[in-house]
C-alpha cells in the first residue's frame, strides 16, 4: 500500500511517501490515525483538520481500508 | 477552463484565453495574485498540489461560480512548485454580459481558493528558514461570506 504524505507532514513522517503494509488490527481511518500517531510519536494524526484521501476520493472519519490502494494524509489546505 | 502547473503564468495570453472564450461578453473581470515580499522577509514560495483532487476542487468551485451567476466563460490558471517574490501565483478571470456577475464570480472564486483549492504552500524567508504556512482567519472569514448567501 502506497502512504502520501502532503504539506507539513512529509516532515512529521520524514519522508513524502512510503510503499508499507498495514498492521493487522488496523481496519479504518480511526485505526490508522493512531498507528500513524504512534509510528511517528506524534498527536498530529489525530487532527480532525487533517484529512484523509483513499484511492483519490476523500474519506469519511471512519471508513473501512479492506479495499484501499492508496492512502493521502492532507493537512489544511489553501491556494491563492 | 483551468490549468495548474509549475511554469510561470502568461498573463496576457490567459486574458487572451478568456477574450476568445467569451466574444459576446460585456465584461471581462480578472484578478492576479502574486508572491509578496513582506518588506524582504520572504524569498520565494513553494506551492504542492494532490492531482486530481486539487483539479477536482477547484472544477467543483468553476462550477458554483457558474451555477449562482450568469456566466459567458471562466479561467482560472495555479502555479505550483517553487514561485520567486513578484511572480504570479494565480490568475482568476470571469466573463458575463454584465459587469457585476463577473466581479462577484472572481471575488468567490479567490476566496473559495483561498481555503478550500487543494494545495499546501511553504514560504522560504530570506534567512533561510522554511516554514509551511495555512489560510488566516480572514481568508476564512471571506469564505464564510459566501456560504451566508448560497
Amino acid at each position: 500500500m502506497q502512504i502520501i504524505y502532503f504539506g507539513r507532514l512529509a516532515e512529521v513522517a520524514r519522508c513524502g511517501e512510503e510503499e508499507t503494509s498495514l498492521p493487522e488490527g488496523i481496519r479504518n481511518t480511526a485505526e490508522l490515525r493512531g498507528w500513524l500517531n504512534q509510528r511517528f510519536d506524534t498527536g498530529e494524526f489525530a487532527s480532525e483538520r487533517v484529512r484523509i484521501a483513499i484511492d483519490d476520493q476523500l474519506a469519511a472519519r471512519d471508513r473501512p481500508l479492506a479495499d484501499a490502494r492508496k492512502i493521502a494524509l492532507l493537512p489544511p489546505v489553501g491556494g491563492g | 477552463m483551468l490549468e495548474i502547473g509549475d511554469q510561470a503564468i502568461d498573463e496576457r495570453d490567459a486574458l487572451s484565453a478568456i477574450r476568445d472564450a467569451s466574444r459576446n461578453a460585456g465584461a471581462v473581470v480578472s484578478f492576479t495574485g502574486c508572491v509578496r515580499h513582506e518588506d524582504g522577509e520572504v524569498a520565494a514560495l513553494y506551492l504542492q498540489d494532490y492531482s486530481p483532487l486539487t483539479e477536482t476542487g477547484i472544477d467543483d468551485a468553476m462550477r458554483e461560480a457558474q451555477r449562482r451567476w450568469s456566466l459567458a466563460a471562466i479561467v482560472v490558471r495555479h502555479r505550483t512548485g517553487w514561485i520567486g517574490t513578484g511572480e504570479v501565483i494565480v490568475f482568476v478571470a470571469a466573463a458575463a454580459a454584465h459587469r457585476r456577475d463577473a466581479f462577484a464570480a472572481v471575488d468567490f472564486l479567490m476566496d473559495t481558493l483561498k481555503t478550500d483549492a487543494i494545495f499546501w504552500k511553504k514560504e522560504r524567508l530570506a534567512s533561510g528558514e522554511e516554514r509551511w504556512i495555512e489560510p488566516r482567519r480572514e481568508d476564512h472569514a471571506a469564505r464564510a461570506r459566501w456560504a451566508a448567501n448560497a
